[in-house]
């Protein structure tokens, strides 16, 4: 732990570390990353991904000048 | 030759538009246990494999529309009457308890898995490019369903009777989503990029997902002679458009908001 904060928290703001044996830490295989392949394209998934964004930036940008 | 017959028109599209109205009809299942999953992570992994069954379906409605002279995916989707449905029975029945719904998943999700593996090797390079797409989708389903079958096969006593009761229910409907269907010889003498027919036809595929099955139930400590699996009859119809009586109830919810306005721009 000691270690740890010098290694991860000396260059920005930290509010805690956790630390566990690598052994521990689970992981999936690389050949597995297809399924992550369609991710990028399922912007639905984030607020920003609506429609209806354009038309609260278009409101902003109206009452803005 | 699109436009030119009634909608299938071909062999192809009529195959393409059984896998696209099993995912919708499965996704729209698998959706109506968002906010009643048994803990929220698994909650948010289940919808989003209903959401994703939704978008595949979508992938090949859009297919159908672009290739094959099939209307838009909105009106394919929600404005067909039963009886053009070609869903299979499985993918109809209601949610059950969630040890149905997990037998349902890990039979369904397998099923596609091989469908699109088959797919991938088709000669036309836009479908072979969606099936490579959504296999990585499919991967994770299947893992995800292999994960939750043999937790709860090897969890509790009361886990896995309530598994193995879970199974026999589906065995039956799950059979079912390789009914064979008209223009289906036709379709599996069709020649991938290798001079291979890509499509083995119902009875090779259901084969193969059996063996499939019985392989990791037995490794899960399953004794599918014991349930006497292999000798279950299949449920048939749904590819003939005969659905069972949960289907129409489905339609009528699935497609409450869209009849409202069917010309609607969403």
């Amino acid at each position: 732990m000691a270690l740890a904060k010098e290694q991860y928290g000396r260059r920005g703001e930290t509010s805690n570390l956790w630390v566990v044996c690598s052994a521990d830490v689970l992981e999936m295989d690389y050949a597995d990353e297809d399924v992550f392949r369609t991710t990028p394209s399922k912007s639905y998934r984030d607020p920003a991904g609506y429609k209806v964004n354009d038309k609260i930036d278009a409101y902003k940008a109206k009452n803005q000048g | 030759m699109p436009n030119s017959q009634p909608f299938p028109s071909s062999p192809l599209a009529r195959y393409l538009l059984q896998i696209a109205d099993d995912q919708l009809v499965m996704g729209h299942r698998n959706s109506e246990w968002t906010g009643l999953g048994p803990i929220l992570e698994e909650d948010i992994a289940f919808s989003s494999v209903a959401q994703d069954q939704v978008g595949h379906a979508l992938a090949f409605y859009e297919y159908l529309q672009a290739e094959c002279g099939a209307d838009d995916p909105d009106q394919t989707a929600f404005n067909r009457p039963e009886n053009q449905m070609l869903c299979n029975g499985l993918v109809e029945q209601p949610i059950g308890d969630y040890a149905f719904s997990l037998v349902r998943h890990w039979c369904y999700d397998h099923a596609v898995r091989l469908r699109y593996e088959s797919l991938s090797g088709i000669e036309n390079k836009t479908l072979q490019s969606i099936a490579v797409k959504l296999q990585g989708e499919v991967k994770y389903h299947t893992f995800h369903a292999d994960t939750w079958m043999k937790s709860l096969l090897q969890g509790s006593e009361e886990s896995r009777l309530r598994m193995i009761s879970a199974i026999k229910e589906v065995w039956p409907l799950a059979l079912g989503m390789f009914e064979s269907w008209v223009g289906e010889e036709n379709l599996s003498t069709e020649m991938g990029p290798n001079g291979q027919a890509w499509y083995p036809g119902e009875a090779a595929l259901r084969l193969q997902w059996q063996v499939q099955a019985f392989q990791s139930l037995q490794a899960w400590g399953v004794d599918v002679d014991q349930w006497a699996l292999s000798k279950l009859e299949p449920v048939l119809g749904g590819r003939q458009g005969f659905h069972t009586e949960h289907l129409a109830p489905l339609l009528e919810e699935m497609t409450a908001v869209f009849r409202l306005d069917p010309q609607a721009e969403w």
